[in-house]
């Protein structure tokens, strides 16, 4: 018998910060926070968990990846706007300044990054992950890590670039 | 020191900035508590297989299944039997179906009661980029990284262009979740799955898995020796109707031409800009009123003689010596398919038709009735075209009049 008001207890606050930062929204880590656990007696009911911890913050990740991702997809519009806007080339002074709003713009474009790279990226990135462990739960091989960061931050260089851009132009 | 002027490390000045952001408080007691509650409910209650998990998923899938059905007509049950082995290991399928930039497969859906069965062909091409052709119909392409879903007729040679952006809420706006579905499936790691056996596909030894990919379950069966998958089984639970989408002749990595996702109709396409608030609510009567108006008002007053016999509106919107209007018979098309959306979701026992026998205007009669769903609730729409709250008494009543 799992004793899941103990894995709850012991590993829900660690998730919970990991979503919330990627997400930067309390109601939407929540709801994350409850899919994840619910994935994680789903896998539970099929296959034999070698270590809570890492499979919890690989659930996570991969859930609030989903999450960015709808909340892309709801709001490209909107979203594509703010990037035109930056991109404009008439910039407002105080763009880019703001604190935070680089990982905004993570955010958005962690949403439009195709799912497995997302995935592997935070993992990395944001979690510290090594290509080895990334390897092992993930099922896929070292080199595949590698190839799917590479791609990804080549992808996410390309969506942050026009941020760099109002830099130089507030800067000048 | 990071060069701010190096756009190469902007990508770890960005992850810098993340991770120095003030985390909030939580979980919250109210969030642990409900999560181990929904933890309990769902370890509690017997889910109904891989059925009643698709029949969960998102309201576009069963849209797109009742419009299927709609337009197509219905089909075969479809009969699984385990026999045999095999030495392929699912971690091998489920690579094959991650590597793949391109898919195309033959997509049918069947149901039980016989019939014929949905036939599509289906491509899909990395990233997001879905193209379906119904033949001899409709070809649907959907580019979700664009947002755009371009519908093209090639009998009328006519074109509908919806902007999914546009759309924050309501079925179209859902489109892109069958996108999902495709991504959910090629993605697959392989980890959550059962074996189902072997069995022969097309004179080949397959062995089958149950995969489970993000809450989405469905079975693949794989070439017994190299692993490539041959032919993916969905099902799908729509209440009174369940049936199974099955994926076949799978191609993977077949050279494509860009061009069969363009999203801009050819230049011999006339393209429609239809009345898309249709598109944002979700099926219903007013459906059902609207093609029963449009049929009405040029039948002399006749209704259909039976709901479901969807040629008799092209007959009716092409007659003789009079010019069909490109834009109206699309949007009739769109109104059918929701119709037919609609009707499906009742389920056959929870409605009846009698316009057969009733004139437009004949406002004591009533022509078509349902059962509002999960109630005791029932609403006629009369030959005047109003729509009312009726007894189950007047339903039962055989031939129900006010």
């Amino acid at each position: 018998m799992i004793d899941w008001e103990g894995i709850v207890a012991r590993e829900g606050p660690g998730v919970w910060r990991r979503v919330y930062r990627l997400l930067g929204n309390r109601a939407d880590a929540d709801e994350v926070f409850q899919e994840t656990f619910l994935a994680a007696l789903s896998f539970a009911k099929r296959s034999v968990v070698q270590s809570w911890g890492a499979l919890l913050h690989r659930l996570a990740s991969a859930r609030a990846v989903d999450r960015l991702r709808q909340r892309q997809r709801r709001n490209t519009r909107q979203e594509m706007a703010d990037f035109d806007c930056v991109g404009g080339g008439e910039p407002e002074p105080f763009q880019n300044a703001e604190a935070g709003e680089l990982s905004a713009r993570l955010r958005v474009a962690l949403g439009r990054l195709p799912e497995r790279q997302a995935e592997v990226f935070c993992l990395h990135a944001l979690e510290g992950w090594k290509h080895e462990e990334i390897a092992r739960e993930m099922d896929i091989s070292s080199d595949a890590v590698g190839v799917l960061l590479h791609r990804a931050r080549a992808r996410l260089r390309e969506l942050l670039a026009p941020a760099l851009k109002v830099e130089r132009q507030v800067r000048t | 020191m990071n060069d701010p002027n190096n756009n190469h490390d902007l990508v770890d000045r960005a992850v810098a900035e993340m991770l120095e952001e003030p985390l909030a408080e939580g979980p919250s007691a109210m969030v642990m508590e409900r999560t181990l509650e929904a933890m309990k409910k769902e370890s509690v209650e017997a889910r109904g297989g891989i059925v009643g998990r698709i029949g969960g998923m998102g309201w576009m899938y069963k849209f797109a299944a009742a419009l299927l059905i709609g337009l197509c007509g219905v089909a075969v049950v479809l009969v699984v039997n385990g026999v045999g082995g095999g030495t392929v290991a699912v971690a091998d399928v489920a690579r094959k179906l991650r590597e793949s930039r391109t898919l195309a497969c033959n997509w049918t859906m069947e149901v039980p009661n016989g019939g014929k069965p949905v036939a599509m062909k289906m491509t899909f091409m990395e990233p997001g980029r879905l193209r379906v052709e119904v033949p001899g119909m409709a070809v649907t392409i959907l580019d979700s990284s664009k947002n755009k879903l371009l519908v093209l007729n090639p009998m009328m040679k006519t074109a509908i262009a919806v902007d999914l952006g546009e759309m924050k809420a309501g079925p179209a706006n859902q489109a892109t979740d069958i996108i999902e579905w495709i991504e959910k499936i090629k993605n697959t790691t392989g980890k959550q799955a059962q074996n189902l056996g072997s069995r022969e596909i097309v004179g080949v030894e397959a062995k089958g898995f149950l995969m489970t990919e993000q809450g989405m379950e469905y079975a693949v069966w794989a070439d017994a020796k190299s692993g490539t998958p041959l032919r993916i089984e969905i099902p799908i639970d729509m209440g009174n109707f369940k049936t199974t989408v099955v994926m076949s002749d799978l191609v993977f990595d077949q050279k494509m031409d860009e061009g069969l996702f363009e999203i801009q109709p050819p230049a011999e396409y006339l393209l429609v800009n239809l009345d898309l608030p249709m598109f944002h609510s979700a099926v219903g009567e007013e459906d059902i009123v609207a093609v029963l108006r449009w049929y009405a008002e040029r039948s002399e007053g006749r209704f259909p003689k039976a709901l479901g016999q969807w040629v008799d509106f092209i007959k009716v919107g092409k007659q003789p010596g009079q010019k069909a209007d490109q834009k109206e018979l699309m949007g009739v098309m769109v109104r059918i398919g929701r119709a037919t959306a609609f009707l499906t979701s009742l389920g056959s026992g929870n409605y009846g038709y009698n316009g057969g026998e009733v004139r437009l205007g004949e406002k004591e009669k009533m022509v078509f009735w349902y059962r509002v769903e999960e109630s005791e609730r029932w609403r006629g729409i009369f030959a005047d075209l109003r729509v009312e709250e009726v007894g189950r008494e007047q339903i039962l009543s055989g031939r129900p009049t006010k």
